[in-house]
């Protein structure tokens, strides 16, 4: 049976006849040709390749510097603003003194014009002294009570010593110490 | 050129292995005139065996081309495990089985599948029937799935052994022996009629 099958074969492909085969030279030209081109092809294809791995590789590059810029630009602008940060805060520091100070002169000329309490103490214990001396001058020169004078020339030296009239003062017990006893016409007290 | 076998004969051995592989070593070094001599010794069994694998297809040129372009790109890089005939019947095969496949998806954009694998063919009452019956083994081999159409191909109309057929095929000897079988089964099938008729008129 399996040679009655392999004869319905052969016989079927005896009738079919031979396929169209070009000329072993025109065939072999034929595929040295196809041979090139797909040479030239796979070497174009290459080619390209390369070419867009460049392209992209320069472009990740680029963008790698332009980010490295963008990043050293980013730490030049915070640089700046810490810089610009420090100079503001130094200036508000410079002004806030400033101002210290003026307010400071301000308060001084207030100050300055406020009266010298002191002073005015000075002044009013001088004319308290000279007030006391004057009622011992009225007492001694007017009234002529030398005791009294005398008392009130002693207060004037014991209360106020450091002050001119208590000078004055004791100048005045000096006179009258110097004169010649007379008679007082009373004492006051 | 009595029958395939003899064929295969008559077109395979025309270059024994010393002189072969010489060719082979001339054909590695570049030189043109040994590609040629290789294309003219093996260029019309390549083709047959092409037209065989795709259904008697006269449409070979594609397939011989990319075949020799192969022989042409690899030649260097054959190492005389196996005779340069069964080398490019390998690659006939293999090429057969990528044309196949693109002729299929080509088809199956353009072609509806009714009209696939059917061979044009004179009209019915003017043909013979012997012509009948040819017609008829030429679309039920193939009408075989081509996993079965090669083993077929080979063992009926080449006479090949089963070793040679896994060397080319390049597949487990239970699974030759698998596929022989059925595309066996399914031509019996297929060609009952003939077979049978075959049979009564040889054992009358």
């Amino acid at each position: 049976m399996d040679e009655r099958l392999t004869q319905l074969l052969q016989d079927a492909d005896r009738a079919a006849g031979q396929p169209q085969v070009p000329d072993a030279a025109i065939l072999a030209g034929l595929v040295r040709r196809r041979y090139h081109r797909r040479r030239i092809r796979q070497t174009a294809m290459g080619l390209c390749a390369a070419a867009m791995i460049a392209i992209v590789a320069t472009m990740v590059i680029t963008i790698q510097v332009q980010q490295r810029r963008i990043d050293r630009m980013q730490r030049q602008i915070a640089d700046l603003t810490e810089k610009t940060d420090a100079t503001v805060a130094f200036v508000q520091r410079i002004l806030n003194e400033h101002e210290g100070q003026q307010r400071l002169a301000r308060s001084n000329q207030r100050l300055a014009a406020i009266p010298d309490p002191m002073g005015e103490i000075q002044a009013r214990v001088d004319q308290t002294a000279f007030t006391m001396l004057y009622q011992a001058d009225l007492l001694y020169k007017q009234l002529k009570l030398k005791d009294s004078a005398v008392e009130a020339y002693q207060r004037v030296i014991e209360l106020f010593p450091d002050n001119r009239w208590a000078q004055t003062a004791k100048e005045r017990l000096k006179e009258m110490d110097e004169q010649p006893k007379s008679k007082t016409k009373g004492n006051v007290s | 050129m009595a029958d395939g076998r003899d064929d295969s004969v008559s077109i395979a051995e025309p270059v024994d292995r010393d002189r072969e592989r010489v060719l082979i070593q001339r054909a590695s070094r570049g030189e043109e005139g040994a590609f040629t001599q290789i294309v003219e010794t093996y260029r019309i069994e390549i083709a047959r065996l092409a037209g065989r694998m795709l259904g008697w297809d006269p449409d070979v040129d594609d397939v011989v081309q990319e075949v020799m372009l192969s022989v042409y790109t690899n030649v260097s890089r054959f190492h005389h495990r196996c005779s340069l005939r069964s080398w490019l019947f390998r690659i006939t095969i293999n090429k057969c089985r990528t044309h196949r496949l693109r002729r299929m998806l080509r088809w199956k954009r353009f072609v509806p599948a009714e009209r696939m694998a059917v061979e044009p063919h004179a009209e019915a009452e003017n043909r013979s029937l012997t012509q009948e019956r040819d017609r008829a083994v030429r679309q039920a081999v193939r009408g075989l799935p081509p996993r079965y159409r090669e083993p077929v191909v080979l063992r009926y109309l080449y006479g090949m052994e089963t070793p040679e057929m896994l060397e080319i095929l390049n597949i487990r000897r239970n699974a030759l022996n698998v596929r022989l079988s059925r595309g066996r089964d399914l031509l019996r099938e297929r060609l009952a009629d003939w077979v049978e008729d075959g049979l009564d008129n040889s054992g009358s």
